[in-house]
């Protein structure tokens, strides 16, 4: 016995079944549509472009890109290193313009800047993209995609951004996250903006960017906080794809622009955590940077495509640390690992403890006008 | 027949005496089985003791000098305590067997003048132990507070004993990290203002969500059905405040709704009116009378408890020595 043996279905009914199916089928996506189970429209359609003018026309209708050292040379429709940049009709456009991903009110503490206004909160902006595609990046999931790809978190023209820094009482713009060399152009707007009205600008980069557009963003901003990855080519080239070189060229260059500067060294166990290039990097560190730039050893935490690795030790961040001390490196602070006594700013001079710190919360702040309290040195670092 | 009859009052007999002790034997099996129970309570107490002061001191990264300090605290607070052993062991028996004589005095109904002062003495024999503990607690934790940096102390005043470490200690934010605190309770609440367009079905998301958090709450806090209300009524209008939001206001002020969310819930406020209690108990200690433990309390509760302390750091001093001998052959052999 078949199992539709007792339905009565003539050819009649079949084709009036058959149809109601379809009409049924067809009419699904609007169903669902109607009840909103299907996606939104596109959320590329809403993106605003603009002219990359870091870059030059090329034969054939191909335009190459002259922001960051990977000079990317796009045919049409082709997409740069950064996810960002695409050659339109022969013109190079950014997509990472009034576009963030990421709005967030964050202490200054984060980026991490820790002889800057400290105790402040800053505005914080990231748009999708970036130049290096680190293995252990710890915000790939905005870094490594299109900007058009994400969800835009609210369009942030100059307008909308003086606006919110306003309605939280905030003082400064921060550029953190994923990469800002990548939406240089949107910063520079920005930052003309709100400079003038007495707003700081200050962001957290690679640096992986060449000298001409590196000069006029350092024009835009006040702060800088380079991730340093590590000390030699080879880590670069395996780890983050970009090269050493035209980091430290650019970090040289953020201190002959007198910009406040801190740096961040990841230390990844294997990776980068050698004693030798260490201290040759804390030794580079003084002799180019000078001994009062702050220098952060962070910790590694397991992430992205590095999951098979441990975190990194608390005694290679504290070998770390005393290596830089005995380089001579006054502010050496070890991050992501709290409580620790290196959270602390300590006085060059008499060594009283002068900001202490647990994680991103400070607990006590005893600069005096930018002095210590004990014996008056002069700490550098922007105060207020 | 005689022997019938006596037969028939012998089985009787064993078939009462079966019963009776059927009847009798679940009241002893039950009283067995609590006191069982209660052991096993303790003992599974004493482990979520044990768990929590090494999440503690995962959390505070305490170097190997802070360790051997705080192991020598805890075993000179030990060898002082043992010193009385005998002395003490005597008065707790004296003091058990006078207030065992007292119980059943009183079960009698009588309050007999010279027992009665007998046991007076035995009770403020133990208060005066009682009293010369919280001034060796004292004394100790003030040693103990020392040890700490005024960071881990801010950790050690913020800790709640827990057996998984809770996501500050876990997990913190980390510099340069783009998520905050609250990750999922942010990204719930921007998947309900992406229905902002469809009234009909933010409604029910929002409604969902409304009773799994009351649901949740009244798990935690054994809320009434009129605090329910009141709960659902307070999520709810939170989520509308954050659907009626523009963007960038609600991405400038996610987190703040996020910890509205969470530090206005029943629980949280059970919590921190816990914490606040507790702070009043120790300022009452503070001013009172027996001003035994001052600010070092906390340090105290977690740190000056021998049995706990002691096994746990020399297994870590232990093997800090062992990774300093075994760093040393490997030095040794690459030389």
């Amino acid at each position: 016995m078949g199992l539709f043996d007792d339905v009565p279905l003539n050819r009649r009914e079949f084709i009036k079944a058959i149809l109601k199916g379809g009409v049924a089928v067809s009419s699904l996506p609007l169903a669902l549509k109607l009840l909103g189970i299907l996606e939104e429209p596109a959320y590329a359609e809403l993106v605003q472009k603009m002219l990359v003018p870091h870059s030059r026309p090329l034969d054939n209708n191909r335009v190459q890109c002259l922001v960051c050292p990977f000079n990317c040379i796009l045919k049409i429709k082709e997409r740069s290193q950064c996810f960002t940049k695409q050659n339109d009709d022969g013109k190079l456009f950014t997509y990472a313009y009034h576009n963030p991903c990421i709005i967030s009110v964050d202490p200054v503490e984060k980026m991490p800047l820790h002889h800057y206004l400290p105790g402040s909160q800053t505005l914080t902006l990231a748009i999708g993209g970036c130049n290096l595609h680190c293995l252990y990046c710890q915000n790939w999931q905005q870094s490594q995609k299109k900007p058009d790809e994400l969800k835009m978190a609210a369009k942030m023209d100059k307008d909308e951004t003086l606006s919110a820094l306003k309605k939280k009482e905030l003082k400064i713009l921060a550029f953190n996250y994923t990469e800002p060399v990548v939406m240089l152009e949107w910063i520079i707007e920005l930052s003309k903006f709100v400079r003038p009205k007495g707003y700081k600008v200050v962001i957290g980069t690679a640096l992986y960017i060449n000298a001409e557009p590196l000069k006029a963003l350092l024009d835009a901003v006040d702060g800088v906080v380079v991730g340093l990855k590590g000390f030699t080519e080879e880590f670069y080239k395996k780890v983050t794809g970009g090269t050493l070189k035209p980091v430290l060229d650019g970090l040289v260059k953020v201190k002959e622009e007198k910009k406040h500067l801190e740096v961040v060294n990841l230390v990844v166990p294997t990776y980068n955590d050698k004693e030798e290039d260490i201290k040759r990097m804390c030794e580079w560190f003084v002799k180019n940077l000078g001994a009062e730039t702050p220098l952060h050893f962070s910790r590694f935490e397991p992430m992205y495509k590095l999951q098979n690795l441990p975190r990194t030790p608390l005694k290679t961040l504290e070998t770390a640390h005393k290596m830089a001390k005995d380089c001579g490196i006054k502010f050496v602070y070890i991050d992501n690992l709290a409580p620790h006594p290196a959270n602390d700013t300590y006085c060059p001079k008499c060594n009283k403890p002068l900001i202490k710190r647990v994680g991103l919360r400070i607990l006590e702040n005893s600069l005096k006008e930018g002095k210590c309290s004990q014996c008056g040195e002069s700490i550098p670092g922007v105060w207020r | 027949m005689r022997w019938i009859t006596v037969g028939t009052v012998f089985c009787l007999a064993c078939v009462f005496s079966f019963g009776q002790e059927r009847k009798d034997a679940p009241v002893q099996e039950k009283e067995d089985l609590l006191v069982e129970l209660f052991k096993m309570a303790a003992e599974q107490e004493f482990i979520r003791e044990k768990t929590s002061f090494i999440n503690l001191i995962n959390g505070l990264n305490l170097s190997k000098e802070q360790m051997s300090e705080i192991l020598k605290v805890n075993e000179e607070f030990r060898a002082e305590v043992e010193r009385r052993y005998d002395e003490l062991k005597e008065k707790f028996k004296q003091a058990k067997e006078c207030f065992e004589r007292w119980i059943e005095i009183i079960k009698k109904g009588e309050l007999p003048e010279k027992e009665m002062k007998e046991t007076q003495m035995a009770d403020s024999e133990m208060v005066k132990i009682g009293h010369w503990v919280q001034s060796l607690q004292q004394k100790y934790g003030e040693h103990l507070d020392k040890v700490f940096t005024d960071a881990q102390r801010a950790v050690i005043d913020d800790f709640n004993p827990c057996i998984v470490p809770p996501q500050n200690l876990r997990d913190p934010i980390r510099v340069g990290q783009a998520s905050g605190a609250n990750p999922e309770l942010i990204n719930g609440l921007r998947f309900i203002r992406s229905l902002n367009g469809k009234p009909f079905q933010q409604r029910i998301v929002i409604e969902s969500a409304v009773q799994r958090a009351v649901k949740f709450e009244t798990e935690l806090a054994h809320l009434t059905e009129e605090e329910q209300k009141v709960e659902a009524e307070r999520i709810r209008k939170l989520i509308e405040k954050a659907c009626d939001m523009s963007d960038v206001d609600f991405e400038l002020n996610k987190d703040k709704l996020a910890e509205e969310f969470i530090s206005g819930s029943a629980y949280e406020k059970l919590k921190k009116l816990q914490k606040e209690m507790e702070k009043i108990g120790s300022e009452i200690q503070k001013i009172g009378k027996e001003r035994r433990l001052r600010n070092a309390d906390r340090v105290v509760k977690y740190f000056l408890n021998p049995v706990i302390v002691e096994p746990i750091l020399k297994e870590r001093l232990g093997s800090f020595e062992e990774k300093k001998s075994s760093g040393a052959e490997k030095a040794g052999q690459n030389r």
